[in-house]
């Protein structure tokens, strides 16, 4: 898992290819800031799946890559 | 029909795989895979934030098909991506089977035989149930074969296209050379008429989209590709006559009126 960041200073992380400043250093709390809820979500950070059972204990840097991937339609 | 469908030591009565894109609605998309038949339906994952609402529709209607889910990869360009859209999708949709797609060429959507390869054996340590979606590459097929795949989906023709069976001397080849293993049309069928051709060819099912999503028709089109797959396993089980060079009269000659009389 990742290096814990001492100050709790806000982030400006990318999430679905767009570039933001976040309150949230854990993955946990990034979801909830960003409003998302339930289930039916999957996380990668840095192109590397992360599980939903470690959100609550990644801890995100500056500059991550966070994506965020729900259902559609395929082929 | 006589023979169900095994795919990793589960059993399939229809042989049709279909997929939930392109659909006029996601309304439509519902009766459409009804009329089909199919009991594999294909999905994948996107970006989405919390405010869009097409996906969960969508993915709500599938949910209460209560079908086999098969997410696949697609749009991913290496082995790595794969493997990581494998592992999300394996998580929201629990389930282990993945219709592995590693696309090599934008042009024509072409698998990439070498990231394809190397996904399928990573992801299969991993416990996946991988569907490759391959080219008809005899070797890139013993190779995914090599890897554990259980299940391969060569291309009939690249995805969207409605070529048909473009090689058929490739396809032949491949399962001539690969008698045991189920094989999958997968990509290019525009036309019952050419899935039809493929189960007669010895094909064990298809795997089709477009050319249902995208009919004037889509309910129609999935009732029909439906009796044209049924139709080409029926007439693979039944035993295709040879093809032979000469006429040969169906109507016996013997006890024939006027026999010679105008000569």
């Amino acid at each position: 898992m990742r290096n814990e960041i001492s100050n709790m200073m806000a982030l400006t992380i990318n999430i679905n290819g767009e570039t933001q400043a976040v309150n949230s250093s854990v993955l946990a709390e990034l979801i909830s800031e960003l409003g998302y809820s339930g289930n039916q979500f999957a996380i990668a950070v840095n192109g590397e799946f992360v599980p939903k059972s470690t959100y609550t204990e990644f801890f995100l840097n500056q500059g991550d890559k966070v994506d965020i991937v729900a259902p559609i339609a395929g082929g | 029909m006589k023979n169900p469908l095994k795919l990793y030591d589960q059993f399939f009565s229809s042989r049709l795989l279909i997929g939930s894109a392109l659909y006029p609605s996601p309304a439509v998309m519902d009766e459409a895979v009804k009329a089909s038949g199919a009991e594999i339906i294909t999905l994948s994952l996107r970006r989405q934030n919390p405010a869009q609402q097409e996906g969960q529709i969508i993915w709500k209607y599938i949910q209460e098909m209560g079908l086999q889910l098969l997410p696949n990869t697609a749009g991913c360009k290496t082995a790595q991506e794969a493997i990581t859209l494998a592992e999300m999708s394996r998580e929201i949709f629990q389930t282990d089977w993945l219709k592995l797609e590693v696309i090599g060429d934008d042009y024509n959507l072409q698998p990439d035989p070498y990231g394809l390869i190397d996904a399928a054996s990573e992801l299969i340590k991993r416990g996946f149930k991988v569907l490759p979606y391959c080219t008809d590459d005899l070797v890139v097929c013993q190779k995914l074969m090599d890897a554990g795949c259980e299940v391969l989906m060569p291309w009939g023709a690249p995805i969207g296209t409605g070529q048909g069976l473009l090689n058929k001397y490739n396809l032949k080849t491949i399962r001539e050379r690969l008698p045991q293993i189920p094989l999958i049309i997968d990509a290019g069928i525009g036309a019952p008429s050419q899935a039809t051709e493929a189960l007669e060819m010895g094909y064990d099912a298809v795997l089709l989209n477009t050319a249902v999503a995208k009919a004037h028709d889509p309910v129609g089109m999935a009732t029909a590709f439906k009796l044209a797959i049924d139709s080409g396993r029926l007439a693979y089980e039944s035993g295709l006559m040879l093809k032979r060079q000469t006429a040969e009269p169906s109507t016996p000659t013997i006890g024939m009126p006027f026999w010679h009389q105008g000569q």
